[in-house]
């Protein structure tokens, strides 16, 4: 793979997952009360809810942080992969009716998208977060070729 | 090139702050007053939205709603303020 085009890349994704997890982590923190609120109308159990109001933030920002320095930034875009995995696994679990009632889309990354346009935008970012392991990962190799 | 890519992180960064605090700065104006959907019915709650709220809405349900009250005009679908619908239940 060309040099240039191989930095390109894992520039761009790096940044596009920074931007992501940045906006979510900050935007939930910002409106605290309403982000609880919507965390506590997921279909999970109360225990783990109150868990997450401050879990998903906090494990936004710590991606974010990863993604940020050229020595960790294999492991944030692992992170976020699972991280994106996690979510659309919900998503999907919610649109398969597995939990007893649908509930709001608003605790999401943009709280006006519906689940299935959540769903999209996840499935893009999965796309772009597992192109950036693979390119981390394999750094050595496509740079010399 | 690789103070390029840290400029772009860092530019990211600042980037997903920026919207993150816009977006809360430009939320629209609350208006109307809130109830809260309490065993059927639509019941007038404090309005402390701007010292913190102290209610939460869990599960499935209509939860809370804000409605333009004109007089003593009593609350129902048609003076709901769609957009502000809550789903869950009051708690």
């Amino acid at each position: 793979m060309n040099g240039k085009f191989f930095q390109i890349s894992l520039t761009s994704i790096n940044s596009l997952l920074i931007l992501l997890w940045t906006y979510a982590a900050v935007s939930k923190l910002s409106d605290y009360q309403t982000s609880r609120r919507e965390m506590l109308n997921q279909a999970l159990p109360s225990w783990l809810e109150e868990i997450l109001v401050w879990g998903v933030p906090l494990i936004e920002l710590f991606t974010a942080a990863l993604l940020l320095f050229g020595k960790s930034r294999l492991y944030g875009t692992f992170l976020s992969l699972c991280l994106l995995i996690s979510f659309t696994i919900y998503i999907g679990l919610i649109k398969f009716n597995y939990f007893d009632y649908i509930p709001c889309s608003c605790g999401g990354v943009i709280g006006s998208l519906s689940w299935e346009q959540h769903f999209v935008f996840n499935l893009i970012f999965i796309v772009l977060a597992a192109t950036g392991v693979i390119l981390e990962t394999n750094r050595g190799e496509l740079t010399s070729n | 090139m690789k103070t390029l890519k840290i400029n772009f992180s860092v530019l990211a960064l600042i980037l997903g702050l920026t919207l993150a605090f816009t977006g809360s700065a430009f939320k629209p104006a609350v208006v109307g007053d809130l109830h809260a959907k309490i065993s059927g019915v639509w019941t007038d709650i404090p309005d402390n939205y701007t010292q913190g709220v102290d209610y939460t809405c869990v599960e499935s349900g209509q939860c809370t709603a804000r409605f333009d009250l004109q007089g003593s005009e009593a609350p129902s679908d048609e003076n709901m303020i769609p957009s502000s619908l809550e789903d869950g239940t009051y708690q």
